[in-house]
């Protein structure tokens, strides 16, 4: 598995100084990840985002452009990130569904490997070459996108 | 209330902020150098890094923001649920969260928000913000 881009970046510390509330540091994370990589979000085959309360993974899926910002609430709906719905998102359950022991981020790493090596058993995604791990940290304050893939570029 | 909430800790940056919640006075900081606001309370300007002063906001607000609170984070917020917590814009410029005593059927984000104060203990006064009444 290959590092193929990252991205950093943070915005403020306390919540009450977030520029807008709606918009996290992983637009920008996120924006030098993908340029880095040389790839897009319509190129990526699993995502792992750390999932602290649902806003968080709304807010990002839409920084990192996987859609359009106001639109991440209808975009995770009707199943399409249920196993073996079309956008395969927080494969092991996530922090929410499955475990937040704390520094969860390591957790997406884990699993984006193990989907990329095949080795994700009855969770495996078909085919999965790509994936972007996602984490966030302080109040919505910093933001780190790493994505990974089976082909050097 | 009854049961103790949690309380902030005081420090040297703060001790000027909480002295004026016992007075009834909502302080925040003005920098000598830019003019420029800033709350929560800290050293040096975060715009320009001048020296800052302390001085009484005039308490007007407006919600930018707001939850409503139905499972009390602390036993001692029980009786108070459901309540609504807030980030208030005030006057001056800069942000706060702070709880409103406003109910969730009232609170709209744009209300017109003045200061209050509760007091919580011999050291602890809370600024609070309630709707303005004209």
């Amino acid at each position: 598995v290959y590092l193929l881009g990252s991205g950093t970046a943070t915005t403020h510390e306390a919540i009450t100084s977030m520029p807008e509330i709606t918009e996290t540091a992983a637009r920008a994370s996120g924006a030098l990840a993908f340029a880095r990589a040389g790839m897009r979000p319509v190129d990526v085959d699993v995502v792992e985002v750390y999932d602290s309360f649902t806003i968080t993974v709304v807010l990002t899926l839409e920084d990192l452009g996987f859609c359009a910002k106001g639109e991440g609430g209808a975009f995770v709906s009707d199943g399409r990130i249920a196993p073996g719905g079309a956008f395969p998102l927080n494969t092991s359950g996530g922090g929410l569904s499955y475990t937040h022991p704390g520094m969860f981020g390591v957790f997406l790493l884990i699993e984006a490997v193990r989907q990329l090596r095949g080795e994700a058993g009855a969770r495996q995604v078909n085919g999965a070459r790509t994936a972007l791990c996602h984490g966030t940290g302080g109040q919505l304050s910093t933001a780190a996108t790493v994505i990974l893939g089976l082909d050097a570029r | 209330m009854s049961i103790t909430p949690p309380l902030p800790a005081i420090d040297p940056d703060t001790q000027a902020f909480w002295d004026g919640a016992k007075r009834g006075e909502l302080l925040i900081q003005r920098c000598t150098q830019c003019d420029e606001h800033q709350f929560y309370p800290r050293l040096r300007c975060v715009r320009c890094g001048g020296a800052v002063q302390w001085i009484r906001a005039s308490g007007d607000a407006r919600v930018y923001t707001y939850t409503v609170v139905h499972r009390a984070a602390h036993e001692a917020f029980a009786p108070l649920v459901p309540y609504v917590v807030a980030l208030v814009d005030l006057a001056e410029g800069p942000r706060m969260m702070s709880r409103l005593r406003v109910t969730p059927e009232d609170v709209r984000i744009g209300l017109e928000v003045r200061v209050a104060f509760e007091r919580q203990s011999d050291d602890v006064t809370l600024p609070i913000f309630e709707a303005q009444t004209r």
